[in-house]
This record gives C-alpha cells, sequence and structure tokens, in this order.
C-alpha cells in the first residue's frame, strides 16, 4: 500500500480545505476517506437509526498535480483510511499561503497520513511545516460496509433557498422542536415545519427551481401534491451550517415519508447527504 | 397535515376577535424581549392596542404598551381580550428570520389574528417573499397584581433624558442585594446608594442637569429594591430616550420608559416595584395596603 500526491496550485489546496471543512462539519469526529485511482471520496461512518450519512466525491486530478497510488491488492486498487477530518482540515489550513503540499501515507508510531507543507521563505533555506494525521488502515473485508448509499426514489426534486434564510429559521425551529417536517411538490413549493402540543410554525419557500436530474419515471402529475418526510432538525441545521463551499446548488430531493437527500455540487466535487425519515415524534 | 396556509384556509370576511399589522415586526420583537425575563407573558387587547404584562416574584410588574397607532392595521371586535402566552415560544416566532438587522432595508412584516377564546394566537412574517406562519396555543390568564399606584398619590416625580439614567445605573454596585433610591426636594436631591460588606457606595445627580426635564419632589423618601428584580428593566432603559421615575405614598417604584421605534412612534413600558420593607419597622407600615409584597 503506497500513496503519494503533491499539490502546487494554491487555489487547488484552498478548495481542498473547503472540502475537508464542509465534511469536517457535517461528520461526526471521523469519517472514512477512501483513495482510488481517479476519484478520492469522504463517507460518513454513522449509522445509527436517525444519522446522517455523508457521500462525498472528489475527482482527484482536478486537485492533485502529481497523484500516484498502490492499493490494497491490484484488483483492489484503492485504500480505506479512518481519520477525523478536523486534523486533516487544521493541516490544509496551515497551507493556506503554502508553495505546495506533498501528502504520503506513512509509518510513524501509528500510520498517518503526513502532510508536508512547503512555505514561503525569504531566507535561502525552505521552510516546511509536517503534519501527521493520525490513520486508522480499514481492512478489505469491512469496505462494502461504506458502499454508496442507494439513492432513494423521489417523487419530488427542488433547489434550496438560500441556505442562510434556511439556516436562521432552522435555528429559531430547533428550540421548538427537534424532529422537523420537510415538505415539496412539483410547484417549486418547499415547507418546513415544526409543531407540538403548544404551538405550530411553518415557513413557506415559493418560486423554486426544479431540476430534473434526479426524478425517474414520470412526475406526479398533481403538481400541488406535497411529498413530506421528518428529520432530525439538528442533522439539518448542521447541514445548512456546514456550508464552506459556496455551492451553486444544492438539491432537495424528497422521498415521500422516508427520506431527504441533500446534494450539491461545486466544479469538481459532489456532496450528498442523506437524512432517514423518523417515525418518532 | 394541512400543507397551505392556514390564511388561505380562512373564508373572506370571516370575523376575528383582533387582528392587527405592522410593517416592521422588529419594532414589536424589540419591546418585547424587554419583557422577556419570564417564561408566560399575560396580553390584555382593547380597543386602543395591546398590553402585555410580565410578573416576578409577586413583587415586580413590567408592562408594554402598545397603542393601536403603532401598527399599520388594527381591528378588534370584542369588549378586551385576556390570555397568556408562553414567551420563549413568541419571541422564537417574533425573530424567525432572525434577531439582527444585519439586513438593512429588508424589513420583516408581521400580522397577528385572533379568531377568539380559545383559539391560538396566529403570527405571520413576511420576509423577502418567505412567509412564516405560527400558530401558538393560548392559556388562561390568572390574576394580575395591581399594585394600585395611584397618580393622586405620587410623592415624588422625575423625568429626564435616559442617558442620564444609563450613566446612574452604570455606576452602581451590581454585586449589591439592595439599591436605595433616594429623592428629595432638598440636596441630595436624587442619590443612589448600595451596600455590601465592604461598605456603601452613595452616587448623588443633580436636579439642575439640562439631562433632567421635569423635577417634582414633595419629601425626602428614601426606599431600597432588590437589584435582582430591577435588572430586566435595564433592557427597556436601553432603548428609550426618557425615563420617569416616581414613587408613590407607600415607596412602590414606578419607572416609564419611552421608547422611539422606528417610524417615529413611541411607545412605553413601565415597571412596578414594591420597596424592601425594612426588617426593624414595627409598625409594618405598607401592610395592609399591599399584601403582595414579598417578605425576605
Amino acid at each position: 500500500m503506497r500513496f503519494r500526491a503533491k499539490v502546487f496550485e494554491i487555489s487547488s489546496i484552498h478548495e481542498l480545505e473547503k472540502v475537508v471543512s464542509t465534511v469536517a462539519k457535517l461528520v461526526n469526529k471521523t469519517c472514512i476517506l477512501r483513495l482510488c485511482k481517479d476519484k478520492v471520496y469522504f463517507i460518513s461512518v454513522d449509522r445509527t437509526l436517525s444519522g446522517m450519512q455523508v457521500w462525498c466525491c472528489l475527482q482527484q486530478a482536478k486537485f492533485f498535480d502529481e497523484y500516484s497510488l498502490e492499493g490494497v491488492t491490484a484488483e483492489a486498487n484503492e485504500i480505506y483510511l479512518e481519520l477525523a477530518p478536523d486534523n486533516l482540515m487544521r493541516a490544509f489550513r496551515s497551507a493556506h499561503n503554502a508553495k505546495s503540499i506533498k501528502i504520503k501515507l506513512a509509518k510513524k508510531h501509528v500510520p498517518c497520513l503526513t502532510v508536508e507543507i512547503d512555505l514561503p521563505s525569504r531566507s535561502l533555506s525552505a521552510r516546511s511545516l509536517v503534519h501527521d494525521v493520525p490513520v486508522h488502515v480499514v481492512s478489505r473485508r469491512l469496505w462494502k460496509d461504506y458502499e454508496e448509499p442507494a439513492m432513494p426514489a423521489c417523487q419530488v426534486s427542488v433547489e434550496l433557498p438560500p441556505l442562510k434564510t434556511l439556516k436562521t429559521v432552522l435555528e429559531k425551529m430547533k428550540n421548538i422542536s427537534h424532529i422537523v417536517t420537510v415538505s415539496a411538490n412539483n410547484s417549486g413549493q418547499l415547507n418546513i415545519k415544526v409543531e407540538t402540543d403548544l404551538v405550530s410554525v411553518a415557513t413557506f419557500f415559493r418560486h423554486l427551481a426544479q431540476p430534473n436530474m434526479f426524478l425517474r419515471g414520470d412526475r406526479e402529475p398533481d403538481a400541488d401534491k406535497f411529498f413530506s418526510v421528518r428529520v432530525d432538525i439538528k442533522k439539518l441545521a448542521l447541514f445548512c451550517n456546514s456550508q464552506h463551499i459556496t455551492p451553486q446548488r444544492v438539491i432537495c430531493n424528497v422521498a415521500d415519508k422516508s427520506m431527504l437527500h441533500l446534494y450539491f455540487t461545486h466544479p469538481c466535487t459532489t456532496i450528498q447527504c442523506f437524512l432517514p425519515g423518523t417515525a418518532a415524534s | 397535515m394541512e400543507e397551505s396556509s392556514q390564511l388561505n384556509n380562512s373564508q373572506e370576511g370571516e370575523q376575528v376577535a383582533f387582528s392587527a399589522k405592522m410593517a416592521n415586526a422588529k419594532n414589536m420583537a424589540i419591546i418585547l424581549k424587554s419583557l422577556h425575563f419570564k417564561d408566560v407573558a399575560t396580553f390584555f387587547i382593547t380597543e386602543n392596542g395591546l398590553k402585555v404584562t410580565v410578573e416576578d416574584c409577586k413583587c415586580i410588574q413590567a408592562n408594554a404598551y402598545l397603542k393601536k397607532n403603532l401598527f399599520d392595521d388594527f381591528q378588534f371586535n370584542e369588549e378586551s381580550l385576556v390570555f397568556k402566552l408562553n414567551m420563549n415560544i413568541l419571541m422564537d416566532c417574533l425573530t424567525i428570520f432572525g434577531s439582527n438587522t444585519a439586513n438593512v432595508g429588508v424589513a420583516t412584516s408581521l400580522e397577528m389574528r385572533y379568531v377568539g377564546y380559545g383559539f391560538p394566537l396566529q403570527i405571520i412574517l413576511e420576509e423577502n417573499g418567505v412567509i412564516t406562519e405560527c400558530s401558538i396555543k393560548t392559556l388562561e390568564s390568572d390574576e394580575i397584581l395591581d399594585f394600585e399606584f395611584c397618580n393622586n398619590e405620587v410623592v415624588n416625580k422625575i423625568i429626564m433624558k435616559s442617558e442620564f439614567m444609563k450613566e446612574a445605573f452604570s455606576e452602581i454596585d451590581v454585586s449589591s442585594e439592595l439599591l436605595e433610591i433616594a429623592m428629595s426636594p432638598e440636596p441630595p436631591y436624587f442619590k443612589l446608594s448600595t451596600f455590601s460588606s465592604f461598605g456603601s457606595t452613595h452616587i448623588e445627580y443633580p436636579k439642575d442637569s439640562d439631562m433632567v426635564e421635569v423635577f417634582q419632589c414633595t419629601e425626602t423618601t428614601k426606599n431600597k429594591y432588590r437589584t435582582a428584580l430591577l435588572k430586566p428593566s435595564y433592557k427597556a432603559l436601553a432603548l428609550s430616550s426618557k425615563v420617569s421615575i416616581r414613587t408613590d405614598n407607600r415607596g412602590i417604584l414606578s419607572i416609564q420608559y419611552m421608547i422611539r421605534t422606528d417610524d417615529g412612534q413611541n411607545c412605553f413600558i413601565e415597571f412596578f416595584c414594591s420597596p424592601e420593607e425594612e426588617v426593624d419597622d414595627p409598625c409594618g407600615i405598607g401592610d395592609e395596603q399591599e399584601p403582595n409584597v414579598a417578605r425576605e
């Protein structure tokens, strides 16, 4: 198993920093970094019932100027590492003004992803900084636990309104209930609602764009019919708070009563969050 | 579960007991925020406007008067209405689009509707085309205190610019349990004192300052009040432009704050506070008149 990569473009270093920051906010302490020939994935490990699953995919060639991978075996030419994205984020943050960074898998006291940062220096000698991010190598027999979650059959797909508004509203709604009902229809309408014995609060967003990419089969003929799912409000608020990348679009897909699928894409990265519907009140 | 707006479901011209509109919800949110020191508030609605009351310990009462001219529309079809609401929920609803004014020029509009007794209070807010509808359950109101602060029995009264009072209150020792307010037609005219195990501090204020607009003191009075009870009034003080301090013949303190809203309207918040009884007061003066005054 070997992995070495280099980044010379400062803009790519910044992009990597933003992606890892976003992932760090979305996952609960650790995640899986899956290294493949063409792609790099960040995968969440939260398997709890109400847990949000995160699947982030980067096209390696768009970030790294040099990339060399020797996986576990020739057929299974991939490496799965469990790490704390916070640690990796700190390493990239130190590289904010770097001339270049070099990342490699190394065995120090424990297996590490070593990030060597080459910083600009006024003197003749180079200035460098090294971060050792501890990793745990995930054995091959466990790889099947980290497959891409199945895309649920969604009845409706809308582009989310500005996350800032959604975030503010969710923060207040969090004080009222820990479950929020998200509903959308094919007329570009999205509602979020919390309800208890004492109060109900619902926010209505209108005139949202409706992308086609996720709907399979025929669209529901009644454009006004709403499809809803009840999800953990903290997780949804977390999603809205985590966006360090300025996403071009965030698409929200509702699988009636079963799942909320959030998808956003940035030139070379896609992040998907799968929020299961909860029956508990 | 209803998805569409509740407003759309109600019939046109349906008679509701009360409805009101305000172009800028912030005005109401800020005023009610200074009353948010307890979980519950009592709402009184009359044809003149809204009064919101919050009480604590049976010693302090805060009232916010939102006259009908503060609203862009005010419809009231009953004699009078009273209900209680959970303040925490109300404040979350009023500030659903955020409590700061980061977006200058973006106003959140507010509409309130109350169908009648037994129905929830509906609050509808709109900002930038996004609408939030809240439906808050109303509760039976309890008796609220009547401090019987009689305007005829006012012993001492001072009306001043708020900066004057803000300065005064910023200098007092906040760790002191009691604040003594002394007012007199003779010097020292207006004195604030605090007491601690290290000693006492006294701050005296002139009556001739142009910060003082009205000074009508008929006799020398000294009354002590619990600083913990007065603390909630500081938020109202911070918002206000003018303040009136009055005490009556029982030592009950009435502080009235005049607040100017963004659109130039005035509204008032008033605090009543009972004085702390002197422990060595043999006559127990004031016992008969205010059975609600708390004892240490």
